[in-house]
């Protein structure tokens, strides 16, 4: 079921237009109160803004995700997890100063590139505890290089999960206590990198929760990029557990159009050591790999893209067409039939069965 | 209660001590706040409060503590649950209390424990809840120990960290709990730093959920805790490893837990009663530096005014003397050399009268007989033009020596200022600018001082044109406005006298101006004051104030030289114009300048006595500030007592 982009691109552009149609009536039409006006404006706003980054990433060549977190939430348990070998350094205490890029090769490599020398050493590795080890080196605080520090590390390992062409980028913890100096350093790392970032998944752990903290950093560093949230710790959560976690948030934090994964690292990493692959279903880990490793390739990820486009217009209409917003969408007609001619030819699977886009558009917007 | 009385009746006693000491300084609130000390003290209650990071763990170890294989009493959730502080009380009986804000409690049952103190189900504390006390036998507790769990620290509920701090320093020991996954952040450092803020002696530190790591994890752990701990200069004997959850699993022997409560039995045993005095005297002892800073700066104030109200009063005193001395003497002078200023113009004048006689009948006689025409119509001028030169150089010399008349007679006079609420301020010396320059040149006071400079120039005017027998109905008002103007403040009147003494030139035209006005307003004199108006201004330019409105004088003149001929009558027509004028000046003007001293002198002098008043009336008002301040005594001999009260629990512990 392939989706043409150029078709995926125009129907986009079309629903970006309907928006800033929609803004418009509600900047202008009489009718809302102020309340109402600055909410629905907002929703949109940050609507038209999920979708515009939609775009970008269909268009996009070479798919960078980015892992942030606060520090030891289990970040880099998870990408262990996905990659299915042990690169990724993990400790109990603050790790990482530095981002770590992770690519397809059919070797072990890193590349060290410095800041000062613009020196670049490539190494070739014995396998993944070599590579284990070099990264460690470098990419910890332990590793101390403050005469000439390093600019980047990126790192190419054969993994499934890199092999479509995406690329992983790994960045530093934040908030736990390290000296002075450090934390700096990583703020200014994650400022510097968050630009290059196609997507941004952003880990936190459930026994943690979102703390004040943890708001604050996605305030400063998330809100206009990440789309992606992963929940880890997630082994006892059932399912309207993980509901009420979303509500939970979403309502306190006004986290709109974020989708939720919910998984255990923990239990996919041993899952991948003994290789129970029902354990690595359960885990989430499983479905969280395919969809990010489908990413990487440019043709299966307009399919996902196209989904969580759906999934989009889904949350889109359900902040309006509620009795608790009490506002009803009036779209601007003829964009709207603009936007159905233009998704006319674009289908998606939905609970088994296949969709227009284009009937779908016009049942949820006419 | 009877088993503590004896152990705690000294500090109970000292505590009394403190107390009255707050009421007499009429503290209520710290009054109140020791009651309420001494009566929780008396109650013998030792409060141990778990407290954490948000997610900790710390209802799930309540519950472990308390022995419960459940989680009734200390609900649990996979969400941040606990919103209120909850308080676990042994009691043969299964009780609820639940207290609200704004007084009132509610007796409830187990089952409803849930529905106060987590946040699902009562968001936002919506339901108004201070706290929850739940009484029942609990395995962990005794008579005296109460468990406190509380809110976790940071999470995105802002009112959970205010009841946590809030409730901070009623903790007398604190359960510290962090997890094993999770090494110690920043902002649980905080929380720690606050405890010993408050001087929370005791703290158990406890890693939690064990069962959840690999033993090399806990241990890279606990190595970075301490290494955080000592840096934040937190000393920790031992950090306890436990699973809350397992105990509650029933599962206890492998939970860690009973160890730890041994231990923290074992200390409590111990050291329950040392830490309840010392906590009690510590809070206590805060209450006591926040009286002694208050008292110590009330004395520091107080001494300091009495002080300032001293050098104040004799000050005050001072000057009263000096202006009561001074006066007499400094007028006598004003006088005197205002009138040899006088005296030294009169004696200059009649030969003036006469240089002008001369050079204006050399000017007739020298004109041609076909000049006559001519003559006639620039005759005026000419006069005028010749009058200023004769005159300009006494009347200079005269406006000179009395401007340093009047300058002296301000130099003398007392720089005393007056603000709104009649208060007076002293400046040294008598050296500043005097109330009569700000008063008449300070912002928008120049512009009425120019009107009034307009007003008083009409005044001299309006007499001279009277007595010109041109007086009109438009004079008399001009006159009126001007006689209103002195009334209403005679100050800036007076102001702008000075005022004119220091700007001749300007002044001068304005004066000329007025006069013009007035002039043109005279339906007799109408025509020629018209033709000849540029003359006037020429005319009271270079002459200062002291001859204002002279000028006009001319007018009749030239009207009536407009109608003559021959050039003997025109002759003899300026010489009697010219004695008329000097008559005028005689008559008028000096007698004006003489009567100008006599009202510059009365006015320094009302003005000195309504200073003279002012001083009197604040110095009776610091005299009165002075009596109120009289109770300083009392304040040292509370200052003593309280260092006394300090110094007893000082040495004694």
């Amino acid at each position: 079921m392939g989706v043409e982009k150029g078709d995926l691109l125009e129907t986009i552009k079309c629903i970006l237009l309907m928006c800033t149609g929609l803004l418009r009536a509600y900047k202008d039409e009489p009718g809302y109160d102020q309340g109402t006006r600055l909410k629905a404006i907002t929703i949109v706003t940050e609507f038209m803004y999920s979708v515009e980054r939609l775009r970008q990433r269909i268009m996009t060549e070479e798919y960078l995700v980015g892992f942030v977190g606060l520090g030891n939430v289990g970040k880099s348990t998870i990408l262990n997890a996905l990659f299915g070998v042990a690169v990724a350094p993990r400790k109990n205490k603050p790790m990482t100063a530095l981002c770590v890029e992770y690519r397809y090769g059919d070797q072990w490599l890193i590349e060290i590139r410095y800041k000062n020398t613009f020196r670049t050493v490539t190494r070739k590795c014995s396998g993944p505890e070599d590579l284990l080890n070099c990264v460690e080196e470098y990419a910890t605080e332990e590793g101390d290089h403050l005469d000439d520090p390093i600019q980047s590390v990126k790192v190419w390992i054969p993994s499934v999960l890199l092999s479509k062409g995406l690329v992983i980028a790994d960045t530093p913890g934040f908030g736990a206590v390290h000296e002075q100096h450090m934390d700096r350093n990583h703020e200014a790392i994650l400022l510097e990198y968050t630009p290059r970032f196609k997507n941004i998944y952003w880990v936190i752990n459930k026994d943690q929760g979102i703390t004040a903290k943890e708001h604050e950093f996605y305030k400063t560093y998330l809100k206009d990029q990440c789309d992606n949230l992963v929940v880890t710790a997630c082994e006892d959560l059932e399912e309207d557990d993980k509901e009420r976690f979303k509500t939970h948030y979403n309502k306190k934090l006004g986290l709109h159009f974020m989708k939720c994964d919910f998984v255990s690292g923990k239990r996919g990493w041993s899952a991948r050591v003994s290789g129970n692959n029902d354990d690595l279903q359960e885990s989430g880990i499983c479905s969280l790999h395919d969809q990010l490793s489908n990413l990487g390739d440019m043709e299966e990820r307009n399919s996902i893209l196209l989904k969580e486009l759906v999934d989009r217009c889904d949350e889109f209409s359900s902040y309006f067409y509620n009795s608790e917003t009490k506002v009803v969408l009036e779209w601007p007609s003829t964009v709207l039939k603009r936007t159905i001619y233009a998704a006319r030819k674009i289908n998606f699977e939905r609970d088994g069965e296949e969709v227009n886009l284009a009937d779908y558009i016009g049942q949820r917007f006419n | 209660m009877h088993i503590i009385q004896p152990l705690i009746q000294d500090i109970v006693t000292w505590a009394e001590e403190v107390k009255d000491i707050s009421r007499q300084m009429d503290n209520n609130e710290a009054a109140n706040s020791i009651q309420q000390e001494i009566d929780a003290l008396k109650t013998g209650k030792f409060m141990l409060a778990v407290m954490g990071k948000v997610k900790r763990g710390k209802s799930t170890f309540c519950n472990a503590f308390l022995g419960r294989t459940d989680n009734i009493v200390a609900p649990i959730d996979k969400l941040p649950a606990s919103s209120v502080v909850t308080k676990f009380i042994y009691d043969e009986n299964e009780k609820v209390v639940v207290y609200y804000r704004d007084g009132h409690q509610e007796v409830v049952g187990y089952n409803q424990i849930a529905k106060f103190v987590t946040e699902s189900g009562n968001p936002e504390n919506k339901l108004e809840v201070d706290s929850v006390e739940v009484y029942g036998p609990f395995g962990g507790l005794d008579q005296q120990l109460v468990l406190v769990d509380t809110p976790g620290a940071g999470s995105i509920h802002k009112h959970h960290d205010a009841i946590l701090h809030g409730f901070i320093p009623k903790a007398d020991a604190v359960i510290f709990l962090v997890t094993a996954n999770m090494p110690l952040a920043a902002d649980e450092v905080e929380l720690l730093k606050e405890l010993k803020s408050h001087d929370i002696q005791k703290i158990f530190f406890a890693i939690n959920k064990v069962d959840d790591c690999e033993e090399q994890d806990i241990n890279d752990g606990i190595e970075h805790n301490l290494k955080i701990l000592a840096e934040a200069g937190i000393s920790v004997s031992n950090i306890h490893r436990i699973s809350a959850k397992n105990a509650l699993n029933g599962n206890s022997s492998i939970s860690g837990v009973p160890e730890m409560l041994d231990c923290i039995t074992s200390f409590l045993n111990e050291n329950q009663i040392k830490i309840i005095r010392s906590r009690f005297i510590s809070k206590v002892s805060r209450i006591v530096e926040g009286l002694a800073t208050n008292v110590a700066i009330q004395i520091e104030s107080d001494s300091k005014s009495v002080q300032e109200l001293e050098a104040e009063q004799i000050a005050l005193s001072k000057r009263k003397e000096e202006i009561n001395s001074d006066r007499g003497h400094a007028e006598k002078e004003f006088t005197f050399k205002w009138r040899s200023a006088i005296e030294d113009l009169k004696r200059v004048l009649p030969g003036c009268q006469r240089k002008l006689k001369e050079v204006v009948s050399a000017h007739i006689h020298a004109t041609g007989v076909l000049q006559v025409d001519a003559l006639r119509k620039s005759l005026p001028t000419f006069i005028a033009n010749t009058r200023d030169e004769v005159l300009s150089k006494p009347f200079q010399d005269f406006e000179e020596q009395a401007r340093k008349a009047t300058e002296k007679l301000r130099a003398e006079y007392p720089a005393v200022s007056m603000s709104q609420d009649g208060s007076l301020t002293l400046r040294s010396g008598g050296k500043h600018e005097n109330l009569l320059v700000t008063g008449s040149l300070g912002g928008a006071v120049a512009a009425a001082t120019g009107m009034a400079t307009v007003a008083a120039a009409s005044g001299m005017t309006a007499s001279i044109a009277a007595a010109n027998a041109a007086a009109i109905a438009a004079t008399a008002a001009a006159a009126h406005a001007a006689a209103g103007v002195a009334a209403f403040n005679t100050v800036a009147g007076l102001g702008a006298t000075v005022v004119g003494t220091v700007l001749t030139g300007p002044l001068g035209a304005a004066l000329g101006m007025a006069g013009t006005g007035l002039m043109g307003a005279a339906p007799t004199v109408a025509a020629p004051v018209l033709a000849t108006a540029p003359a006037w201004l020429a005319l009271a330019g270079p002459i200062g104030w002291t001859l204002a409105g002279a000028g006009v004088l001319i007018v009749p003149f030239a009207y009536r030289s407009s109608k003559l001929k021959q050039k003997d009558q025109l002759e003899t027509e300026s010489i009697k114009f010219i004695d008329g004028f000097f008559e005028i000046v005689f008559g008028e003007h000096i007698k004006h300048l003489s009567e100008l001293s006599e009202r510059i002198v009365t006015e320094f002098s009302l003005q000195l006595d309504n200073e003279l008043i002012q001083i009197e009336k604040s110095l009776q008002k610091s005299i009165l500030r002075k009596e109120e301040l009289r109770g300083i005594d009392d304040l040292v001999n509370l200052s003593s007592r309280l260092c006394i009260v300090k110094d007893y629990m000082s040495k004694t512990h």
